[in-house]
């Protein structure tokens, strides 16, 4: 009788004790079943003593500690069946280093199993109500018909978690690499110098040998590139001549100084096709962020021309800018104009 | 109370602002409150404890450069026709394509399969996310692991194969000798880090998604990995594998009548057979809309929403999964919506969707892809 009672006792305490811990921990082991945290295995019961060394990133220790813990369970048990010897075998590859931690995650195949995918091995726990095993899908069932495969699948959750926080440590510093490169390529593509499609197109062919585990390029390819400036040619005051004219860079480079993408200088070859007929100007042109300027020399004509190309990307841009400043520009010389005669009548 | 597992969900073509999965998640959540796991959940929020969505979106990058072009063009605007060569004049009319919905569309895909500094900045923007959500939420929760979920969409299924096979694949910590700094900093852990973990905590030894679910996979079309998608670490995990593959349990959903996921159809038998357990591929023939393409759409019928629930939402137990296969058996669920009463409403519209299907495989371009699309969007209009 006292005995039934201490039984009945126990089993509303863990019941309550999995209640609550339930809602709070949410504590999944397989098959969606919460754990019994009476069992020596759970991470409730070893808690106290895994979680010291993990904090003190003695993640050995913490793995020594399992694979002991889940002997003693073994132990209690009865001989070692083949699924015991591959598991303890997984853990001590694990252990030397050569497997991975994701040996002891569990995989779920559809509603009616989750497994445990070893090297030599798949153990399968069955999920569902299962007549030829005689389970009805609770996790009592199984745990008593199966109590040496649930000591490994226990065993398997407290590796997957301990050696989840000796991953996380590189977690961060992976993850920060990532967005290094992730910004970098954005800084590359949005905020440096606008590529046509074609020099889009080169430049990833060209710096496709950088896979992404190298620092995002710093240079571009600057390749037929047509822009729109103003060419100046002064040989002698008399014949100064100033004309719209298109520039293309056949070739070129761009390097990019910081790691915002945001400035860069370059030069590259010039060609120059103003609109007066003065015939093409051949030259060299040098970059500072939106601004260029180049010299060219034309075959009929005497003397050099300056090329000047605010790049109008910046200028297109900045429209509404712009117009901000010349209708305050008008306004100031409207304002002055009428003060002038103003000033005039008076007199 | 923090949720207890993650779903990272991906767009596909089109324009998607930051709340473009709201549909899709409500409709996931529609689906959770039928069953028994979800009585005593917030009705209006029934998954809200459950999974943490993080949908990722990446096509302003398509849309800012395609302004950049536009831009560039512009710039000629100023000028006569006649002070123009005619190269520069053809590249000047260009200024008004860019706002075309077409050229959106084909932007999309063509910015994203020809262009690698574009693909790159892309993918590093889906990695990136991804990475620092689960360095932040972290492997597990006071003794449970915490578990992790891809969707894509369309060309989302695209750019989550790339991504993953690239986080998987990279060596991230070699690059910038971060391993190199904390062996000076704790020789002992550093040393230790470097013999386990090693130079990818998101290699396939490290790190497994529970599940990926591709949903009118396009990638075999699209894909930019060295790898193609039969041959990548995306794939299920299978015995003895693992530091081959980046998920536990691999999804295929492929309607019968969507045309999109049937320009160079991914198939699982073909990319893994004979090891093919961890895959499945759904049979899905429903139709509650004229776009069978949507998400939404897919997310309706119970062999999708079953697993996606079942992998990532603890409420949602295996009976419940099990309830899920069975609605489609038993009929609880109707395989047409209430707008395909009528026999000839139905075989309308499976007859307008038949006759977008792809007919031969040199159909199977990225022209031919815009092509669905277009049509797509005129049946979802008519």
């Amino acid at each position: 009788m006292k005995a039934t009672s201490l039984r009945l006792a126990t089993a509303l305490f863990v019941i309550a004790v999995a209640a609550s811990a339930g809602a709070a921990e949410n504590p999944i082991i397989w098959c969606g079943w919460q754990a019994d945290p009476a069992h020596p295995l759970s991470w409730a019961a070893v808690r106290n003593e895994v979680q010291p060394l993990l904090a003190n990133k003695n993640y050995r220790g913490a793995y020594q500690l399992i694979l002991a813990k889940y002997r003693q369970a073994q132990e209690a048990v009865r001989e070692r069946t083949p699924n015991a010897v591959s598991f303890e075998a997984e853990l001590q590859d694990f252990m030397g280093g050569t497997t991975g931690r994701t040996s002891f995650q569990f995989i779920d195949r559809g509603p009616n199993e989750s497994q445990l995918l070893l090297k030599a091995k798949t153990i399968t726990f069955p999920c569902g109500p299962d007549t030829k095993l005689g389970l009805d899908g609770v996790y009592a069932t199984f745990a008593s018909k199966f109590p040496e495969q649930t000591n490994i699948g226990y065993a398997a959750n407290l590796i997957f978690v301990a050696s989840g926080d000796e991953v996380q440590n590189l977690l961060g510093p992976a993850a920060d690499v990532i967005d290094n490169r992730a910004t970098g390529y954005r800084g590359l593509l949005l905020d440096g110098l606008p590529m046509w499609p074609w020099e889009l197109y080169l430049n990833g062919r060209l710096f496709g040998m950088h896979s992404l585990e190298s620092p995002v390029p710093k240079y571009q390819v600057v390749f037929f590139r047509p822009s729109v400036g103003m060419e100046i040619t002064w040989p002698s005051q008399e014949e100064a001549k100033a004309e719209a004219s298109i520039g293309v860079e056949p070739i070129g480079f761009v390097r990019y100084t910081g790691s915002d993408y945001k400035n860069w200088w370059g030069a590259s070859a010039l060609v120059t096709l103003g609109t007066a007929d003065h015939g093409a100007g051949l030259g060299v042109l040098g970059r500072y962020n939106n601004y260029a300027v180049g010299v060219t020399k034309r075959k009929n004509t005497d003397g050099v021309f300056m090329f000047f190309s605010y790049d109008f990307y910046d200028l297109v841009n900045n429209k509404e800018k712009r117009d901000k400043a010349a209708d305050e520009l008008l306004g100031g010389l409207r304002k002055n104009l009428e003060e002038g005669k103003k000033q005039l009548e008076s007199k | 109370m923090p949720k207890s597992n993650v779903l990272f969900l991906i767009h596909g073509i089109g324009n998607h602002s930051d709340g473009w999965a709201l549909d899709a998640i409500k409709t996931l959540g529609n689906a959770a409150k039928s069953y028994p796991g979800f009585a005593n959940a917030n009705q209006e929020d029934p998954l809200g404890d459950e999974i943490e969505f993080v949908p990722i979106t990446y096509n302003e990058i398509f849309d800012a450069l395609l302004e950049r072009f536009k831009d560039l063009a512009a710039q000629f605007e100023p000028l006569n026709d006649a002070q123009l060569p005619s190269p520069i004049k053809k590249i000047e009319k260009l200024s008004g394509e860019f706002d075309k919905e077409t050229v959106r569309y084909l932007g999309d895909a063509i910015l994203y399969r020809g262009f690698r500094l574009v693909r790159n900045t892309v993918l590093l923007k889906v990695m990136a996310t991804i990475a620092r959500k689960i360095q932040s939420t972290g492997l597990s929760r006071d003794g449970t692991p915490v578990k992790y979920g891809v969707l894509g969409h369309s060309l989302g299924t695209t750019v989550a194969h790339d991504a993953l096979h690239l986080l998987a694949t990279t060596p991230w910590l070699q690059a910038d000798d971060a391993l190199a700094k904390l062996k000076q900093l704790t020789p002992e852990l550093g040393q230790n880090l470097a013999d386990r973990v090693g130079n990818n905590p998101f290699s396939p030894k490290n790190f497994m998604f529970d599940a990926v679910f591709m949903v009118s996979n396009t990638s075999r079309l699209l894909f930019t990995t060295d790898e193609d998608p039969y041959h990548s670490t995306v794939r299920p995990v299978g015995p003895g594998d693992m530091k081959q593959a980046v998920c536990g349990t691999f999804y295929n959903f492929d309607h019968r009548l969507d045309p999109v996921s049937k320009l160079c159809k991914f198939r699982i038998h073909d990319a893994w057979r004979p090891d093919v357990e961890g895959a499945q591929e759904p049979t899905l023939d429903h139709l509650y809309e004229p776009n069978v393409h949507n998400l939404s759409h897919y997310l309706l019928h119970p062999y999708v929403y079953g697993p996606i629930l079942g992998h990532l939402a603890p409420s949602f137990s295996r009976a419940d999964w099990r309830e899920a296969w069975n609605r489609v058996d038993n009929g609880k669920f109707s395989r047409w919506g209430p707008e395909y009463s009528s026999e000839s409403l139905r075989k309308k519209a499976e007859a307008a969707l038949t006759k977008l299907l792809p007919k031969s495989s040199s159909d199977e371009n990225i022209g031919k892809l815009i092509a669905i699309y277009e049509s797509l969007k005129d049946l979802e209009e008519a």
